[in-house]
């Protein structure tokens, strides 16, 4: 498989760019990486390359992740009602 | 996990479509240090009911707030100005020629961002981020320009580890300053500045199905500028006396690709401070503290036109 690094960072065409792993890229163009080349990438930023082969800087916005309701509260002193317990607390024994 | 140090960490922007929903960074700056925080407005319950522990936790509402410490670098100034009360006017065709000028409502003018802070491998990524006051100032001694800027947001999650891309640009150091008092009028003796703008922002919560801030307001506004000059004659004291209006200007310029200057087209002098005979080696200075007022000629209390190469929207 071909190993293509697509790098398009918006507002700076034609910059030299610092990509982490790679050094210094020309932005608005398509690199094609050795295999060697992309283990160190993958050794030095601690990502893998994605499968599909192409790796797209900057990275894509990714599928909005489904947050729980956070808006539950946390209750810690609710007793049972069908223990029939109806107050326990603060009472001297 | 390993221990991780503050060096492999890194900070990334990118301006939204939908304030609130994450884009993954599509810019990248060096900083200093940053400290960007998820706040909560929890109650720990403590009721009256025969016991004198708390008795529990309500999460309460919470936004995003901190800073964010950098050299100043033009792009980056001019970038996270997207996100504040100003409006923007671009030109040129490269290097852009942004003008900022500030604006009177409630809410972000234009944009808001998603930063995305990575710590130790850790992606968090703050959404509905906006900049709600900065700081320009300059490292005494060794002449390099530095920011700070205050950040607040509505939410934070977690995201996609992004891969770090670093421009080229090179921040502002000595030999890049020109002070003038009043414009156009530049002075040599200046040894220290500093420009505030506040537009002292907060988080609004409204009751929803989500506990984050539905939005950040922009309140009342204050610019103010400090310059240190060496005190050789009464003239400024006197126009501090007599709350004499002036324009004043900080500007600088690294080369064509990057130019910051600030402007307060009327600047009153809320204070004068000489340092008196302090020692016998002491360089006598005196600050000068201005406080920028609306101007009704210009229609603005101050601008901000930052040059760069980077196109930004």
């Amino acid at each position: 498989m071909t190993n293509i690094l697509n790098l398009n960072v918006p507002g700076r065409e034609g910059e030299m760019l610092e990509v982490f792993g790679f050094g210094l890229l020309e932005n608005g163009k398509q690199y094609t990486m050795e295999d060697a080349e992309v283990a160190q990438y993958e050794a030095i930023t601690g990502q893998k390359w994605p499968e599909g082969g192409t790796l797209t800087i900057p990275t894509e916005t990714p599928e909005p992740t489904v947050v729980p309701n956070v808006d539950t509260p946390v209750e810690t002193d609710d007793k049972d009602p069908a223990a029939g317990v109806t107050s326990t607390e603060g009472g001297e024994k | 996990m390993a221990a991780g140090i503050g060096a492999g960490g890194f900070v990334g922007f990118a301006l939204e479509t939908t304030a609130g929903t994450y884009v993954a960074p599509a810019q990248f700056w060096a900083i200093r240090s940053e400290n960007i925080q998820f706040q909560t407005n929890d109650v720990f319950r403590r009721n009256i009911r025969g016991i004198a522990d708390e008795a529990g936790a309500v999460a309460g509402t919470s936004h995003i707030e901190g800073p964010i410490e950098a050299e100043l670098f033009a792009d980056m100034f001019a970038y996270l100005l997207y996100t504040s009360r100003n409006t923007v006017v671009k030109s040129g065709t490269g290097p852009y020629v942004y003008t900022f000028t500030p604006g009177h409502g409630a809410v972000a003018s234009n944009k808001t961002m998603s930063v995305t802070v990575v710590r130790n491998g850790v992606v968090h990524g703050f959404v509905g981020c906006v900049l709600g006051s900065f700081k320009l100032t300059t490292d005494t001694g060794s002449g390099i320009a530095l920011a700070s800027y205050n950040i607040l947001g509505l939410d934070e999650a977690t995201q996609t580890l992004p891969t770090l891309v670093l421009p080229s640009t090179v921040p502002f150091g000595a030999g890049t300053y020109s002070i003038e008092v009043p414009t156009a009028t530049q002075v040599f003796d200046a040894s220290q500045f500093e420009l505030n703008v506040d537009d002292n922002v907060n988080p609004e919560y409204r009751l929803k199905s989500t506990r984050s801030a539905s939005f950040i307001k922009f309140g009342e506004r204050s610019a103010s500028l400090m310059i240190e000059r060496d005190f050789d004659a009464r003239t400024e004291l006197d126009a501090f006396k007599a709350l004499t209006a002036s324009s004043v200007r900080v500007k600088l310029t690294k080369d064509s690709n990057n130019i910051v200057q600030a402007t307060l087209a009327a600047a009153v002098r809320e204070s004068y401070e000489i340092s008196g005979l302090s020692g016998q080696g002491d360089i006598i200075m005196a600050k000068s503290n201005w406080r920028g007022q609306y101007d009704a000629t210009t229609s603005k209390a101050y601008e901000l036109v930052v040059t760069s190469a980077l196109s930004i929207v």
